[in-house]
């Protein structure tokens, strides 16, 4: 039904004694959110001074150029119309979905939140926050949402598609498995649907499920190079390297162009130390993949690893164009910029970069030493002194993990 | 843990109010060296003579089934000239049976014979140790002319006191350096240096990870196989400072000294000057926690600037694993860059100083990132391998997970040694591929120690692997065209340590400026010839050799002869020769220094 596109990995923490890459299942893209987004719904015109007939027909006529996909004119006719009546819900959720469609996500959230705000009530305002969240990766802000949908309609299939990969997103295994497993029968030949949850039941301990799964997955996905991916996406997961890099191999046979199988490989060699092929492999995915982010943010640190700053700095920025709160993009400009001296723009990017994600130490590390360079060694002792306490509190949990006392993460 | 870094412009003034000694010393001018452009590898090739150079020794790690932490800390390896006779003779460390099973295994002293072989004398030495061995360093702490050995088990550590006829005495307890005195059992590195620069030869010794037979031994690990376990599961032991008294004693200052730190995981230690102040400093570096640079205040005391130096963690604010320790002025700017090896997959750590008490990590622009991050790196450093007076890097390599042979198709347990090439530019090249057969087995490599073993002028690589006999690489020189120059210098304190620990050396040859601070320690719990070889490239002249002795001291030479071997005392004007005797005998050792064994407080 749906098609899941995988995504990138990220780095954990490379405390991590052995191998810094932990992948992380990739967020699964919905390909068709725009499909989910509840149509607008028809006004409930508010009194103003402005003649009810004159709203109704203002309020129409954006309606109408939204249907027909006319959507420079839906945002200016429903950006005029709050002009009139600034208490229309109904308008800022309209005014979301334009913004959706066009893919201006960042814009839509405000408007959904406005929206929601005058009524909490309106029909599908959960759910198009909820998408929008998703769309934004999100996700984390995406659940309570998805979550309403789901209690007030137990039956709506979107809702609890997505609040499943939500929850798997975020590695809450067991909040996956119990949200999804209700699809079973819905989503038996979905080879999307059959990885998410072999990998969860992996997860979750259910050993059994999982090689059932996954062999309903190989049954369902035959020989077809999306199988190959799935594949590959999983043995990476599992550090089965030489497997992995078989299967993606097999599925760039099948179709060279497929999203995401050169994202996969790229990040396998980076895993591997082969510098070159994952390079190669990251530029191939950015010209079939250009609005995906990823390929960007690592490309650009394979770039700074080879000690190209100059290099790496457009990369990083083409990651951030398309989505503006990539922690590791922002941190990876930030390194660039202070290999280059320009260090006022190092200490901006990086400080962006906590604000998304404040308990990295390795940020607050970077930052610290942008600090020192700058002679602000106040700032750089309150910096260092943050890293510390990160690192210890995760050395300590790395400890305890390693002794048993926590589960390891989930890989 | 370098961008094409301009060179520095350094203006080395010479003080006004130091001592001088022997000719007049001017101004030692110093601007930087001329950098033209990459310069390719030389083409040299290493070949392993380790058996025909008689070495038989083979370590015991001593597993019972799956490795513990311990028994993949693996050997060191130090190279010193214990019997005087002017060829370094080395010294194995060795494991040993912990389980009961009757198994007998020894440390192995090799003196080397002068001809290219070496011969165990570890009986009539009486230097076998009496634990699991783990390092060792030379360092002549009484100054009587005849290097002294401490070797750092997991238990008590050994001092041996040279007796200067061949053999040598175990004064662990009546110097008081056993390493316990902080109840750390697993010791590690360690280095002799002389802090407060009293002429007398002080000892830092390193303590790991808080091991023991009741901690838990073996994790499921990363590689999803039961293997040793990472030092994090047990937390750190700490270090000891100590002061030598002048008297065979010494007394432990960690905590007066303002260095006691309880949760250290130190692997490697090294000691050396790194903001040009004439104090030595410490690095200290730490597994899975931060490294330390312990800034020396004058005072007998030490502050800790390893996050300030930018030196504390990678430029990604990541701890490093930090097996080797390595200082060298791989830049020939006057100032000492530093290298510390890491794990698979992390890429090793190159840092370039900026002169002003700061480094710069510049791993991924000399060009090691890529390469390091597909070998677990240990032991190693800089050396000048094709004597073009450019520090170049070798590194051994081995992993600590037996296992992973069954569990990835992409790693090894054994490894092949990497070698770089310090092509001028900022940039280093690998020529592991290409430096010959010494580079092409794998090994669980561990310590690794810089020596000229047969005196050519070219240096030599002796490898401690874990499990396994030692390689002994020799330097073949390069296999076609004229080889480059070299000149060697012993220097032998008088009123600094006997030893030159903390001695800087600088010279000037075909327009390249070098620079070398005699060390020990270092490396991965292993010792290097303490002799400074210079490589001189094409120049049959060095224009001016420039000694700084830790007493304050300076000393100037002009116009010295390459491809020579040279004393320099410090004190006398002239160099003299370097006797190397043959005599299977054993050479009578120099003429014991007249401050050994003095009363405390004199000189």
């Amino acid at each position: 039904m749906f098609n899941f596109f995988m995504r990138g990995t990220r780095l954990t923490p490379r405390f991590l004694r052995a191998s810094p890459a932990v992948l992380i299942i990739a967020p699964l893209l919905l390909a068709l959110p725009l499909r989910g987004l509840q149509n607008p719904t028809p006004a409930r015109l508010p009194a103003t001074t402005v003649s009810d007939t004159d709203l109704r027909a203002a309020f129409q006529r954006a309606q109408q150029a939204l249907a027909s996909k006319d959507y420079p004119a839906a945002e200016r006719r429903f950006t005029e119309f709050l002009k009139l009546d600034p208490n229309s819900a109904a308008a800022y959720s309209n005014l979301g979905v334009v913004y959706m469609r066009t893919n201006r996500i960042a814009k839509a959230i405000p408007v959904f939140e406005k929206a929601r705000e005058l009524d909490p009530q309106m029909v599908g305002i959960d759910l198009n926050l909820g998408l929008a969240y998703y769309r934004s990766r999100g996700f984390e802000k995406a659940i309570p949402y998805f979550a309403k949908v789901v209690e007030a309609q137990p039956d709506s299939l979107q809702a609890r598609y997505l609040l499943g990969v939500s929850y798997f997103t975020m590695r809450d295994y067991d909040n996956a498995v119990k949200v999804l497993e209700p699809l079973q029968e819905q989503e038996k030949d979905d080879v999307d649907y059959l990885f998410v949850m072999g990998v969860a039941y992996g997860q979750v301990k259910r050993e059994d499920d999982s090689v059932k799964t996954f062999a309903k997955l190989i049954g369902a996905g035959g020989d077809t190079p999306h199988m190959h991916l799935l594949l590959g996406k999983a043995y990476l997961d599992l550090y089965e390297n030489g497997k992995a890099e078989d299967e993606l191999q097999k599925a760039v046979a099948g179709d060279a162009n497929l999203p995401y199988v050169h994202y996969d490989l790229g990040v396998l060699y980076q895993r591997l130390g082969a510098g070159d092929k994952a390079a190669a492999e990251f530029d191939k995915e950015i010209k079939i993949s250009p609005g995906e982010p990823w390929s960007y943010q690592n490309r650009g640190t394979l770039w700074l690893e080879a000690g190209d700053a100059n290099h790496a700095i457009p990369m990083f920025q083409a990651a951030l164009k398309i989505d503006g709160k990539l922690p590791d993009s922002l941190a990876g400009l930030g390194k660039a910029y202070y290999r280059q001296g320009n260090l006022d723009k190092a200490v901006s990017y990086l400080k962006s970069a906590i604000s998304l994600e404040p308990d990295s130490a390795n940020f607050h590390y970077q930052l610290g030493q942008a600090y020192l360079k700058l002679h602000k060694a106040d700032d750089a002792r309150k910096e260092f002194a943050l890293q510390q306490t990160l690192q210890t509190q995760a050395r300590k949990k790395q400890a305890d993990q390693l002794e048993g006392k926590l589960p390891v993460p989930a890989q | 843990m370098v961008s094409l870094r301009t060179v520095w412009q350094i203006a080395v003034v010479l003080g006004a109010g130091c001592a001088l000694a022997g000719l007049s010393v001017g101004n030692f001018d110093a601007t930087s060296s001329t950098i033209t452009g990459r310069v390719a590898p030389s083409g040299v090739q290493f070949s392993d003579r380790t058996l025909a150079a008689g070495i038989r020794f083979a370590h015991f790690k001593g597993n019972n089934g799956t490795s513990t932490i311990l028994e993949e800390a693996g050997p060191g390896v130090c190279v010193g000239d214990y019997d005087g006779d002017g060829y370094q003779d080395i010294y194995f460390v060795n494991g040993r049976d912990l389980y009961g099973r009757g198994l007998a295994a020894r440390n192995a002293l090799y003196r080397n014979n002068g001809d290219g072989t070496f011969t165990d004398v570890t009986e009539k030495a009486g230097v076998p140790g009496n634990a699991y061995g783990l390092g060792c360093v030379w360092g002549d702490y009484d100054n009587d002319g005849h290097p002294d050995l401490y070797v750092t088990q997991y238990g008590k550590n050994i001092l041996y006191h040279n007796n200067g006829d061949g053999t040598f005495t175990d004064v662990t307890d009546k110097a008081g350096v056993g390493g316990m005195d902080f109840g750390t059992v697993f010791h590690s590195g360690a280095t002799f240096f002389d802090y407060d620069r009293d002429g007398w030869l002080d000892l830092y010794v390193g303590g790991y990870a808080n091991f023991s037979p009741s901690s838990q031994q073996v994790c499921t690990t990363e590689i999803s196989a039961s293997s040793s376990c990472p030092p994090a599961v047990y937390g750190g032991t700490p270090d000891v400072l100590y002061h030598n008294n002048r008297d065979g004693t010494f007394t432990n200052v960690t905590v007066a000294a303002k260095i006691y730190q309880p949760h250290g995981l130190n692997l490697s230690v090294g000691a050396a000057d790194y903001d040009n102040d004439g104090w030595p400093d410490l690095f200290v570096a730490n597994d899975g926690i931060e490294a330390y640079l312990y800034h020396n205040n004058h005072d007998g005391t030490f502050a800790n600037v390893g996050l300030e130096s930018g030196v504390a963690l990678t430029n990604e604010g990541n701890t490093m694993a930090a097996m080797c320790i390595s200082l060298g002025d791989f830049q020939n700017d006057g100032h000492l860059g530093l290298y510390i090896s890491d794990f698979q997959g992390a890429g090793d750590h190159l840092w370039r100083s900026n002169g002003k008490g700061t480094f710069d990590e510049v791993s991924d622009e000399a060009g090691i990132t890529t390469y390091t991050k597909k070998v677990l790196s240990f032991g190693g450093g800089f050396f000048d391998y094709d004597n073009d007076g450019w520090l170049d890097l070798f590194i051994a390599n081995g992993h600590v997970y037996p296992e992973i042979d069954h569990t990835s198709t992409e790693i090894r347990y054994k490894e092949i040694n990497s070698l770089f090439h310090n092509d001028r530019n900022g940039k280093f090249t690998d020529v592991s591929n290409t430096s010959g057969n010494g580079f092409a087995t794998p090994h669980a490599g561990r310590g690794a120690a810089f020596l000229d073993y047969d005196n050519d002028g070219e240096m030599d690589v002796v490898v401690a692997n874990n499990g396994d006999p030692p390689l002994l690489l020799h330097n073949d020189g390069p296999g076609r065209g004229p080889r480059n120059h070299f000149v060697n210098f012993k220097l032998v304190g008088t009123k600094s340590n006997r030893d030159a620990m903390g001695a800087r050396v600088r010279l000037r040859a075909g327009g390249i400026r070098q620079m070398r601070e005699i060390a020990g320690g270092g490396s991965y719990l292993s010792q290097s010839d303490l002799r400074a070889n210079f490589g001189l490239g094409a120049s049959r002249m060095v224009e001016e050799v420039e000694v700084r002795w830790p007493s304050g001291a300076r000393q100037l030479f002009r116009n010295v002869a390459a491809d020579k071997f040279y004393t320099i005392t410090e004190g006398r004007d002239q160099l003299q020769p370097q006797a190397f005797s043959h005599s299977k005998a054993g050479a009578a050792a120099e003429a014991p220094d007249s401050r050994a064994r003095k009363p405390k407080g004199t000189r």
